[in-house]
């Protein structure tokens, strides 16, 4: 009896401290204060195991077409090259000022500076992970969730696109990524 | 080291409605036209007509070029129509 008067003294302390401190204004909330690495670890490993688990039915259709190359990376340069970047650009303000820091999607993987914990080398695992990632955004990171302005389509011509981008030299980008003026990107 | 754990998940859970997507059409750049010359002028057997991104150039160049074409003689026709 006395051991679970103890045990629940405790849970209540610990309860009590987690709401003080969340009305304490203690915690550090500038993007430019960094995480301790336990806490980054805690956030990507929810992060990936939660993004895992909810792409792991989505399927992927075929991404060879040339055309998706256009449509998506007209959308990409639009929607993502200001915080993923694109050949010849290294940083932007965006870039450097979010945090986590967005992954340069223009960079190979092997090049990334973040981890790829589950699926690195399941191709159809990141293609998952990338569509789900473009549609539903992630909380409190800056990524918005574009499937609320865009159909599935377009997103897997996003996704297409992103495959390509590390292989590409500024000249390939700049075409692919012209909308030109006959093309306006509101009719996808 | 859970006392920062555990606010850090928190937080991020609970403050995680206040980061706004940004709207497309806020984005969305002017357009600029694909700068297709120099690929143009490449040798046509050099280029990969296999390899999705060179065919991707091509239709988009081959586009741009007919835009041009037609903008050039609505052009013509409308000074036409002019000295007329």
């Amino acid at each position: 009896m006395k051991a679970i008067k103890i045990t629940l003294g405790l849970i209540l302390l610990l309860i009590a401290t987690g709401v003080g401190f969340l009305y304490s204004g203690l915690y550090p909330m500038g993007a430019d204060d960094r995480h301790w690495g336990v806490s980054y670890w805690a956030l990507e490993t929810l992060r990936e195991r939660s993004i895992k688990r909810a792409s792991e039915n989505i399927s992927v259709p075929d991404l060879g077409d040339s055309d998706l190359l256009l449509s998506g990376g007209a959308d990409y340069n639009d929607m993502c090259a200001g915080c993923h970047l694109q050949p010849g650009v290294s940083s932007t303000d965006l870039s450097l000022g979010l945090y986590p820091a967005p992954p340069d999607l223009a960079a190979s993987a092997d090049k990334h500076d973040h981890a790829h914990p589950f699926g690195e080398h399941d191709r159809d695992a990141a293609l998952r992970r990338q569509f789900w990632i473009i549609k539903h955004g992630i909380k409190a990171s800056g990524m918005p969730a574009w499937g609320e302005t865009h159909t599935d389509e377009r997103i897997w011509a996003m996704v297409a696109f992103i495959q390509k981008l590390p292989e590409l030299n500024e000249m390939q980008y700049q075409i692919l990524t012209a909308r030109g003026e006959s093309d306006q990107g509101g009719h996808h | 080291m859970l006392i920062r754990i555990v606010p850090t998940l928190a937080l991020a859970l609970l403050f995680s409605t206040t980061t706004s997507a940004h709207s497309p059409d806020k984005v969305r750049k002017q357009a600029k036209k694909p700068q297709c010359e120099a690929f143009l002028k490449k040798p046509k057997e050099e280029m990969d007509a296999s390899d999705p991104v060179t065919r991707a150039m091509m239709k988009k160049c081959e586009v741009e070029q007919q835009d041009q074409t037609e903008s050039k003689g609505n052009a013509a026709s409308e000074n036409d129509e002019h000295h007329h």
